[in-house]
This record gives C-alpha cells, sequence and structure tokens, in this order.
C-alpha cells in the first residue's frame, strides 16, 4: 500500500522542483545558522545562491562521521537548543558519539518517511506491531513507534532484552509485525525453537528489519524460520533515523522518500558522482530537517541508486540492498569481501547455524581468514542435517569459488558464538594489527 | 501552473531577490511570509512583469514569462492585487471594475471568436459580446462583495480601507484570472475586516481561483493556505505545509527579527 501517493508517485519534473525548493532553502538555512557549513562552503568559495540546479550538489563539499564527532554536542544544529524537542544520538561504539535534534516539524517528518516504511509492507491499523529495537538514544527505537503510530497500529514498545519474554510477548499478545535487526529476528527465532514454540500459535506476517546490512540468504532464513515476509528498510540517525528508504512488495530495491532526502551515489576515494547503476558510497542530503540538517554526509554505506521505474507505482529512486559498510570491509591480500557475502554462504548452509564469525591473522606476513561457524541446531529448526559431506568443506570451497577466498572454516560448539543483543554485532575480530 | 528558478531582480544597482525558486500547483493557496525589505513585494513585482528579471525564470501554465511586458502576462491569466490597492480614486466603483476588464474587451474587439458573434461579423457584434461578458462579471464580483453593489456610484477614493481592498480584489477578478497574486491584502486593516477578506480568499479558491498570497501577517495567511515558502533577505528560508510552518519558531523570528546568539540560549 503507498501511504503517501503525492510524494510517493510524484511525476519527475515536479519532484526535481520540489527537490531543488527545498535544497535551497537549506543551504540558505545552513549558511546562515551553522557555523561549519558557513566555513566549509567559503572555504571552497561557494555561497547558497550558487547551487541552480540539482547538478550543482556536486560542486558542495562533504560532510563526514570525522565533522560530526567534532562538533559534539550540539555544534551541527541549525536551531536553537529551545525549538529542539528531541536528542538522540549514535551509540559511539567508534568513538565520539553523534548528537543530533529534532524540531516538532522534524519529528512529524520523520513519523510521516517511517509510516510509508510500514504501509509499503500492508502494516495497517489493524496490525499490532512488535518494535524490538532498544528504545533509548538509539534512533531505531522511537524511530519505528512513531510511524507505527501514525499507522494507527497497535504498538508494542518491547524494546531489547530477554529473548524469551520477546518471544512470550510475540504469542500473547498476538503480534503480527516485528521491527528489529534482522540479527535479533534470528536470535528470537531461535529462542522460539528453544521454547517450542510452533508456527501456527504465532500470528507473524511481516518483519521490518534494518539498521545493519543482511543477505538474500539471511532474509529466506528469517522468513522461513518465522513464517513472515521479511522486509529491509534503510536509515542512520545522522541523517533521520530510520525511514531514509524503504522495500516495496516487489523486493527490488528500497525506495528512497526523496521529498525528503537528495540521494547520490559516490566513488569512496575520490569524491566523483558516479552514473546511475555504478556501486559506490551513499551520500544523502537532507531538504526538509529543520534541528539538524546534513549537506553531502558520507554515509560509508556501499550501494546503487536506480531510476528505472518500480512495478509497485511508486516514482521515488531505489537504492540497492546495502552490500556492506566500508568499514566492515574484510581486505585480505588482494581481495575485497564483505561479512555479508560471507553470511550470504553460511546461511544457506542448512547443516550449519546462520551465527558465524570472522577471524583475521597475520603469520609470516601472510594475511589469514578463518570462520568460526557452528553446527546446525534441529531444535531451533535450523533445518535437517540432511545433506552429505561436510557444511564445512562446502563453505570452504564456496569462498573459493565465489568470493574468491581462500579461508579455513572451523567447527565451534553450539552456541558459543555471539549472538545479537544490545547495540551492533561484531562479527569480524581482526587480530592483524593493522 | 507557476514553477519559478533562481529568480533574480532588484531596482538600479540594488539586487533584491538572490535566486529564488517556487512553485504554485492549481488550486493551491500558496503564502509568501516574511519581514518588511524581504522581498515579497518585489517578487510579485517580478512576476508580473512590473520589476524586469535579471536571471532565472518563471513559467506560468507551461509559457516561459519571465521577459513578458505586464499586460501580456495579465492577459494570460497571472493578475497582481497590488501593494497599497493603487485604485482610480476619482474614478467609480463601476468604473474601476470595469477597467479591470480592459485587457478583455479590448480582446473581445480585436478578436473574431466571441461568444456572441454577430451574423455579418462586424465589430459591432465582437464588441457588444465582450461587453455582455464583462456587465455578466461585474454582477458576480457585486454579489461576492455586495458592498460594492451599493457604492457603484461613489467614487473609489471616498471607500473605507476594507472596501478598497474588496474592490481591488473585484478589479482583479474581473480579467477573470486563473493565478491571483495579492500583495499584502490585509495591510492597514482592522481584524475583523482581515477575516473577511481572507473568507473571501478561500471561497476565490473554491470557485477554481489559484493564489499566491504574500503576507506579514502570517498567522492568519497560513491559517488559510496549503502552503507557504518563508523569505528573508531576498531569499527562501524554508518551504513546507501551512501547518509545518505555523509551527516553525522562524517563521515568527522572521517578521519579528529576533536574533539569538548562542545555540542553547
Amino acid at each position: 500500500m503507498i501511504w503517501n501517493r503525492k510524494y510517493e508517485a510524484m511525476e519527475r519534473s515536479r519532484m526535481d522542483q520540489l527537490q531543488l525548493e527545498r535544497l535551497q532553502a537549506t543551504l540558505n538555512r545552513v549558511e546562515r545558522n551553522v557555523a561549519f557549513y558557513r566555513q566549509s562552503l567559503g572555504a571552497e568559495g561557494i555561497r547558497a545562491e550558487d547551487i541552480r540546479q540539482l547538478s550543482d550538489l556536486a560542486r558542495l563539499p562533504f560532510t563526514t562521521k570525522d565533522d560530526l564527532r567534532k562538533s559534539y554536542p550540539y555544534d551541527m544544529f541549525a536551531v536553537p537548543l529551545r525549538d529542539i524537542v528531541r536528542i538522540q544520538s549514535t551509540s559511539g561504539t567508534t568513538g565520539t558519539p553523534v548528537v543530533v535534534g529534532y524540531t516538532p516539524n522534524d519529528l512529524r517528518t520523520w513519523a510521516e518517511c517511517v509510516a510509508r516504511v510500514l504501509a509499503a509492507g500492508g502494516t495497517t491499523e489493524h496490525d499490532v506491531m512488535q518494535v524490538a529495537f532498544p528504545y533509548g538514544l538509539f534512533s531505531g527505537g522511537f524511530g519505528l513507534h512513531a510511524g507505527a503510530e501514525r499507522v494507527g497500529a497497535s504498538v508494542i514498545p518491547a524494546s531489547t532484552g530477554s529473548l524469551e519474554k520477546q518471544v512470550l510477548i510475540m504469542k500473547d499478545f498476538k503480534t503480527t509485525a516485528l521491527a528489529c535487526t534482522p540479527s535479533y529476528a534470528l536470535a528470537i527465532a531461535s529462542a522460539a525453537g528453544e521454547m517450542g514454540m510452533q508456527r501456527g500459535q504465532l500470528a507473524l506476517k511481516t518483519g521490518y528489519f534494518g539498521a545493519e546490512p543482511w543477505s538474500e540468504g539471511l532474509r529466506s532464513r528469517l522468513e522461513e524460520a518465522l513464517g513472515i515476509t521479511a522486509l529491509d528498510n534503510y536509515g542512520l540517525t545522522e541523517v533521520l533515523g530510520p525511514g531514509v528508504s524503504f522495500e516495496c512488495e516487489k523486493k527490488n530495491g528500497l525506495h528512497v522518500n526523496e521529498d525528503c532526502f537528495i540521494v547520490e551515489v559516490v566513488d569512496p576515494r575520490s569524491g566523483d558522482v558516479l552514473s546511475e547503476g555504478a556501486e559506490g558510497e551513499i551520500v544523502l542530503t537532507t531538504i526538509t530537517k529543520e534541528g539538524f540538517p546534513m549537506v553531502r554526509y558520507r554515509t560509508g554505506d556501499l550501494g546503487s541508486v536506480s531510476r528505472e521505474p518500480c512495478p509497485c507505482g511508486r516514482a521515488l529512486a531505489r537504492m540497492s540492498r546495502i552490500r556492506g559498510r566500508l568499514d566492515d570491509m574484510i581486505i585480505l591480500g588482494a581481495t575485497k569481501v564483505f561479512p555479508s557475502q560471507i553470511e550470504q554462504i553460511v546461511v544457506a548452509e542448512t547443516g550449519l547455524s546462520p551465527h558465524f564469525q570472522v577471524l583475521l591473522d597475520r603469520a609470516d606476513g601472510i594475511d589469514a581468514m578463518t570462520i568460526l561457524v557452528e553446527p546446525a541446531d534441529v531444535r531451533n529448526g535450523d533445518g535437517p542435517k540432511a545433506e552429505h559431506g561436510d557444511p564445512a568443506q562446502r563453505v570452504i570451497r564456496k569462498l573459493e569459488a565465489v568470493l574468491g577466498v581462500a579461508a579455513r572454516v572451523e567447527t565451534v560448539r553450539q552456541g558459543s558464538l555471539q549472538r545479537a543483543g544490545e547495540g551492533k554485532l561484531n562479527r569480524v575480530v581482526d587480530k592483524r594489527g593493522i | 501552473m507557476l514553477s519559478v528558478r533562481n529568480l533574480r531582480a532588484g531596482y538600479g544597482s540594488v539586487e533584491v531577490l538572490h535566486g529564488v525558486s517556487l512553485h504554485v500547483d492549481s488550486g493551491e493557496i500558496v503564502t509568501i511570509v516574511g519581514a518588511n525589505g524581504a522581498g515579497k513585494s518585489t517578487l510579485l513585482g517580478t512576476l508580473a512583469g512590473l520589476v524586469p528579471a535579471r536571471a532565472g525564470a518563471a513559467h506560468f501554465s507551461g509559457a516561459e514569462i519571465t521577459s513578458l511586458p505586464a499586460e501580456t502576462v495579465a492577459s494570460r491569466g497571472c493578475v497582481l492585487v497590488p501593494e497599497g490597492r493603487q485604485l482610480f480614486a476619482d474614478l467609480t466603483v463601476a468604473e474601476n471594475l470595469l477597467l479591470g476588464g480592459y485587457l478583455r474587451a479590448r480582446r473581445g474587439l480585436l478578436r473574431r471568436g466571441s461568444r456572441r458573434e454577430a451574423q455579418d461579423g462586424t465589430r459591432h457584434g465582437t464588441r457588444r459580446g465582450a461587453r455582455r461578458d464583462l456587465e455578466q462579471d461585474m454582477r458576480k464580483v457585486c454579489g461576492l462583495f455586495p458592498i460594492l453593489a451599493r457604492r457603484k456610484t461613489q467614487a473609489a477614493g471616498t471607500l473605507s480601507g476594507g472596501e478598497q481592498q474588496m474592490l481591488a480584489l473585484g478589479r482583479a477578478l474581473m480579467a477573470r484570472p486563473a493565478l491571483l497574486m495579492l500583495d499584502e491584502p490585509s495591510i492597514g486593516l482592522a481584524p475583523l475586516v482581515v477575516q473577511e477578506i481572507f473568507e473571501v480568499i478561500l471561497r476565490l479558491r473554491q470557485e477554481g481561483t489559484t493564489i499566491l498570497l504574500v503576507e506579514q501577517n502570517a498567522r492568519a495567511a497560513l491559517s488559510i493556505s496549503d502552503r507557504g515558502y518563508v523569505m528573508e533577505t531576498g531569499r527562501i528560508m524554508l518551504e513546507g505545509n501551512a501547518r509545518e510552518l505555523s509551527a516553525n519558531n522562524d517563521v515568527r523570528r522572521s517578521y519579528l527579527g529576533r536574533e539569538y546568539r548562542r545555540i542553547d540560549e
């Protein structure tokens, strides 16, 4: 279902005009109100009024995570604190956290964006939505919550915590839609299996998973394990929270809310804007945010953008699913590989549990990768060990054949690998001292 | 209906509009709010063809109007009700209204296709047809503003402020505008009269006229608008639906002119 046809199906030339107007207004505002942008524009000798068409955006300097860290806490805010009614922040696991602020209009726009995510998955006022993202400074919980309330669903602010409790709530409260990270969904599915939950006891229909890259293989696994349609959605706290882009029922890319964001794809090294369809770093510019506008924010996420029309009826450009975070890219000699690619291979093995970990080592100047896997737990519905041969061996062969990676695969004790809990999963342990 | 990109204009060596982009869709009421000196009147004047554009483009109903003379812009259906009414004070109410339809009458004289074409195709016939339309429109305008009917033979200069505003509006309506541009219709008027004027504007929209409104009285204007833009020093600072703009403190600041120094004041 399309939540807001006016914007989601807006004809291209009208969307271009709207984006230009909103971009110019945003640039005028940040030039006047945010010292960082005054300086960064001034350093390039550019004034806001020099931007006369959307392609001129490429002339503007980028905003990086580092810039945001240096502005801790409030230096990037574009309105006085008394106009800010909500403060959220990133987790700060990789450095100083980034603090963001929302005005009342920003909160309304945020809810509208997330409402579109949920409507695309068919969620309505007749649904019971369990939001199992952490509620707190992290924008995931509140973001999904506001969107779910906007569509009128019965929202359960479950947050994270005891997996058994999540499963009991799902059963007793008759949850029909689940929102959380894909790794947490996997953990919930495992817990449900351990508790002996039968498929018929749950009312689940749809899963909205995001906040980390996840493979098609994991999607199939989750859909099978929970009996749902699993849809991807994308966002980041620095730019909004969840709600920047979302999959429709066609599962054919994530529609970007273009009336609120301008999306570009750039070469991660040179910063050059790439043409449609090429893969590179996703760069986002907010065009409706009042409290914390962002101009050309380097997300660090790898993907591509297409303007091909989607059969769902939306005219919004589509982002590919995120291949991985640039930071998470594993460089092994001459090969580059993302954890999600390894996930795709491990998760396809029904003889293995979907959990894995990557260890990187260096011996005698040569990089080596070891992948730790667990055998499947039949109780958890991981799938029968009916296939012949050693699944670990198959993984080794596939890694070589598909990714060109020579790795060792070690099978460890069931349950010994890190599962999703609070915060982000750390699947790569790099002991090479780089 | 109206699409503007990067419009620049000014007076002499002073540039007042620094790259303004906006649009008005058919059937909308769009308001531009901002303090004195923001450039709002210059914007409408430039769109109307009274102030020459130095850069940028404006498209009305698909055609570019940026370099057209004012009477051509008006004859295409983009009509301005200027700030301060600017009525012909010594002429009667009826004469002011009739003059509002001048362009249509003139067209009726020159063009062959009028609603009531005489059998022999003489100029006599077409003029009569155009005149008949005008009189019908005058009756319609007087129906919209009964006070004007009562004061029909009075000199426009003897009317009260509110009545003059209604006459200015009525005069513009005589040109059968597709887009009506109103420059500060509430200025100098008592609150009750302002309310009346805005009610009329709403009715005009209901009857199919698209409205572009420029107002310092942001609260009143936004209460009847669909969308708005905030202008400051010749630039658009914000675009949004009327409700969002009303909730935005910058809107209030932009016409109160409040400044703040620190982020956590």
